[in-house]
């Protein structure tokens, strides 16, 4: 049943203006690839071109074994573009968009032959997938609430057993105990049936907690294909870093293996191979409170707290350097502003050309 | 199919000749045609946009009291046929003659064209556009000029453009007015026998103007599309409260209501009660035809519903869905036919099929896809306002879960859109069973309609005779009312069920 999914060479423009760049991705069978974008970035375009609502103006993409859409085949003189009709690609649209003239049952089972759609076992077989009863079906779709409402759109996708589903911001507009709720339905689903998926989303805790890989989409380019804790602890540039989480710049010289900056000498992650002026990359939960007689404690003081309640964003400034440096401390410690604090880096650091003008020429 | 009337009209034009052509045009009194025409187009144009807009907004956004039944009251005058109005306006007094009279007249009648859709495009608006332009410092005058007036500039000025064609072709009121302008010579030419090329070539000035008009509505919009009404506005838009000004606008409301509504229903009730015996035994004897007339209107107009619906449904799901060069040409085209002189229009057709499908010829089918044909535009802008508020998410769902183009559009975008679908049928069958000159030239001898009877007996001047027949018209217009307003720009929703 589960397929994977190929993109190779996606270019697309509106107008004259490109919106997807050469964009190669695939996605393992029965894995959840999330796509992660600002607004702007093409996610959305990505993923109409995958389900089949948009044609591609070049490249190719594949659904297991069947190519759906090619903008120029190999011998062939007219492009391949398979309708979203008869791709069996599951969509689960942006606000549910779920038929308001027809009941949830008639809404999942949409998507059935007829026969099936009257025995009616798979529509409550799909509610269940979702974790809503099969009572659900006899109900309206304004009768349920947000979270109801885009499980019952995420069944509705699953109930014709798509190979692939793709998932159009399915979490937005709900509150943050809906929204987590919800996003386990939908892995827990996802996972039960082994369907292959493809999220797009704008929100970095939703990529790295629903994706095994998280795709990283900028000005219609995919920058960075990689595990979760890749993308986050080794970002391929500092845009990338800033993108997926908080991120502490600071100026400083590298040599082989380590950093000299304002907070000390560094281990450096054993990947970024540079030598001499950098930008060093720092999370700001690695900067940690020195323990006593620590060798590497530096002397800082706290010029801005920010309270989030488990944890709080403490600026501050070491020695003479200009770089303000952000620690994101456990919330239970008081540090009023013009306090000192002794604090030292945890785990290996990041590091990037210096950028002093905007050169487009990416590092390795 | 539609473009068929125009391309027969334009051979005719041009298969008289374009010397004799010309002839015509000179005889004709061109500068005077054009100089009335243009004069109550854009004046009938302007009031109706002014009196709309004005109304809409006190309908859809104050606290004016019986909101409800002042709705209802603003949209009803459009379906009064405009020949009923005419001769009321023309009996209350004879100063109602020429182009003080074309104006009223048509004011009255089509001015709801643009309440209607201002008011459905008012009632989309998102409230928070408004607040956050209160809180930027903006007194409710800029509020509405710097953001609602934006907002509902396409909806007007489409309002508006309707309005201009139909001043353009208007026939059946400015008859009444003795007034002049290219569709009432259409008619004479017709009439007198003088050459049909020449009511052809006439008709060609007027397709003219209407290109015209449609560039300047073009022009004036921007470019701006016309926007999706309803973009996620969860909450019903805040009401302005009147204050000390409640008085003078519900005085205003009530000069519209009593201009538009009042003067036909007051006049007919005055025909019935001053007519002498004489006339009312006549009257009585002349009603054993209500019964079969008003069947045959009824059925005429549901047919013809029926089939301008299926006519403007494809232009205007093309119009939602995509937007090219070639959808607008389409929906661009569909106006040309509006332009038509009607009455040039129902020749070319019967033209056309005398010629071409001579079983056609004098049949009830051409006669109702003549109809058809001739108010497709009022079915495409009806269809439009309710197709452009469904969220594009829900074809595509219907499409990924193995539905083709056009089953998802039969099993989604029509229910989904059913209300407004009524809308539009509703507003085909009232102006087909108001109108008068396409029915007097292709309606099968031996038949006749509720239209035609009124006509027939108010031209021999026994108005308590015609009355009835009016009464009757007006009765199924206000019933049509009730239905397009409630569904007007509506679709199915989650919030409404």
């Amino acid at each position: 049943m589960t397929a994977d999914l190929t993109c190779a060479g996606i270019h697309k423009y509106y107008g004259s203006r490109p919106v997807l760049t050469g964009i190669d991705l695939s996605v393992p069978a029965g894995t959840l690839t999330a796509i992660l974008g600002a607004s702007g970035s093409g996610k959305t375009t990505l993923l109409r071109v995958i389900a089949g609502f948009e044609e591609p103006d070049a490249g190719r993409v594949t659904v297991g074994t069947s190519c759906v859409a090619d903008a120029s085949p190999a011998g062939a003189s007219r492009p391949v573009f398979v309708p979203p009709e008869k791709r069996g690609i599951g969509y689960v649209a942006q606000e549910g968009a779920l038929f308001p003239h027809i009941s949830v049952g008639g809404n999942v089972g949409f998507g059935l032959e007829r026969a099936v759609r009257r025995s009616g076992s798979r529509i409550d077989e799909a509610l269940e997938l979702v974790g809503l009863g099969s009572g659900f079906a006899s109900r309206r779709p304004h009768q349920l609430s947000g979270g109801e409402q885009r499980r019952v759109a995420l069944a509705r996708a699953l109930a014709p057993r798509p190979s692939l589903i793709v998932l159009d911001e399915p979490f937005s507009g709900l509150d943050a105990g809906l929204r987590s709720e919800t996003r386990a339905a939908v892995s827990a689903a996802l996972e039960a049936t082994g369907t292959t998926g493809l999220l797009v989303t704008h929100d970095q805790a939703e990529a790295m907690s629903m994706g095994r890989e998280v795709a990283v989409l900028r000005s219609g380019r995919l920058v960075q294909t990689a595990a979760p804790e890749t993308v986050y602890r080794r970002p391929v540039d500092l845009e990338v870093a800033r993108f997926v989480g908080d991120a502490v710049v600071l100026s400083g010289i590298a040599a082989t293996g380590s950093v000299e900056c304002a907070l000390g000498k560094l281990p450096i992650v054993e990947e970024y191979k540079l030598v001499g002026p950098v930008s060093v990359m720092i999370r700001p939960e690695q900067i940690v409170l020195a323990g006593n007689g620590s060798p590497g404690a530096i002397s800082a003081r706290v010029v801005g707290n920010e309270f989030f309640g488990p944890h709080q964003r403490v600026s501050l400034s070491v020695g003479g350097a200009p770089d303000q440096v952000v620690a994101r401390l456990a919330g239970h410690g008081r540090y009023p502003v013009g306090s000192n604090v002794a604090i030292e880096v945890h785990g290996p650091v990041c590091v990037y050309p210096v950028l002093a003008t905007r050169s487009p020429a990416p590092p390795g | 199919m539609i473009v068929l009337p125009i391309l027969v009209a334009v051979s005719q034009a041009v298969g008289g000749g374009w010397h004799a052509a010309f002839h015509d045009i000179r005889q004709a009194g061109m500068g005077t045609l054009i100089l009335h025409t243009l004069a109550v187009c854009v004046l009938v144009t302007l009031i109706c946009g002014a009196v709309g807009l004005g109304t809409a907004w006190w309908v859809e956004r104050t606290d004016l009291p019986g909101r409800r039944g002042w709705r209802m009251a603003m949209v009803a005058p459009l379906t009064v046929p405009p020949f009923v109005t005419s001769y009321a306006w023309v009996t209350v007094s004879s100063a109602f003659n020429g182009l003080a009279g074309a104006v009223v007249i048509t004011s009255c009648t089509y001015f709801p064209l643009v309440f209607l859709m201002v008011s459905a495009s008012l009632r989309g608006l998102d409230p928070a556009l408004e607040e956050s332009a209160r809180s930027l410092g903006c007194s409710p005058g800029r509020v509405f000029r710097r953001v609602v007036l934006p907002q509902v500039k396409p909806a007007l000025l489409g309002g508006m453009l309707l309005v201009g064609l139909d001043a353009l072709v208007e026939f059946d009121a400015f008859a009444a007015v003795k007034f002049q302008t290219f569709s009432t010579d259409v008619y004479a030419q017709y009439l007198t026998g003088i050459s049909v090329s020449g009511a052809a070539v006439l008709s060609m000035v007027s397709i003219v103007l209407c290109i015209a008009m449609l560039g300047g509505e073009w022009k004036l919009r921007g470019g701006a599309q016309y926007t999706r009404v309803s973009q996620g506005a969860r909450r019903p838009p805040s009401l302005y409260p009147l204050g000390g000004s409640a008085p003078g606008v519900l005085a205003g409301m009530g000069v519209v209501v009593a201009a538009s509504l009042g003067v036909p229903l007051g006049t007919l009730v005055y025909w019935f009660t001053r007519s002498s015996h004489q006339g009312l035994a006549a009257a009585a004897a002349g009603t054993r035809y209500l019964v079969p007339s008003t069947a045959t209107s009824v059925g005429l107009a549901i047919a013809s519903a029926a089939v301008g619906l299926v006519l403007a449904l494809p232009i205007a799901v093309a119009v939602t869905s995509h937007r090219g060069k070639l959808v607008t040409l389409l929906e661009r085209g569909s106006y040309l036919s509006y332009a038509l002189p009607d009455l040039v229009g129902a020749i070319a057709l019967g033209y056309a099929a005398a010629h071409w499908a001579r079983p056609l010829y004098e049949s009830v089918f051409l006669l109702v896809v003549a109809y058809a044909i001739l108010f497709v535009p009022l079915g495409v802008v009806a269809l439009r306002a309710t197709l452009g508020q469904i969220e594009p998410g829900m074809e595509d769902c219907a499409r990924s879960l193995g539905a083709g183009r056009l089953s998802s559009l039969w099993r989604v975008t029509l229910p989904v859109a059913r209300p407004g679908i009524g809308a539009a049928a509703v507003l085909i069958f009232a102006f087909v069973i108001g109108d008068l000159s396409t029915t007097q030239v292709l309606l099968p001898p031996g038949m006749y309609t509720l239209s035609t009877q009124f006509w027939s007996n108010s031209s021999t001047v026994a108005f308590a005779a015609a009355a009835p027949y009016a009464a009757v018209l007006i009765g199924l217009a206000l019933i049509a009312t009730y239905v397009l307003m409630s569904r007007f720009g509506r679709v199915r929703t989650l919030e409404a069920g």
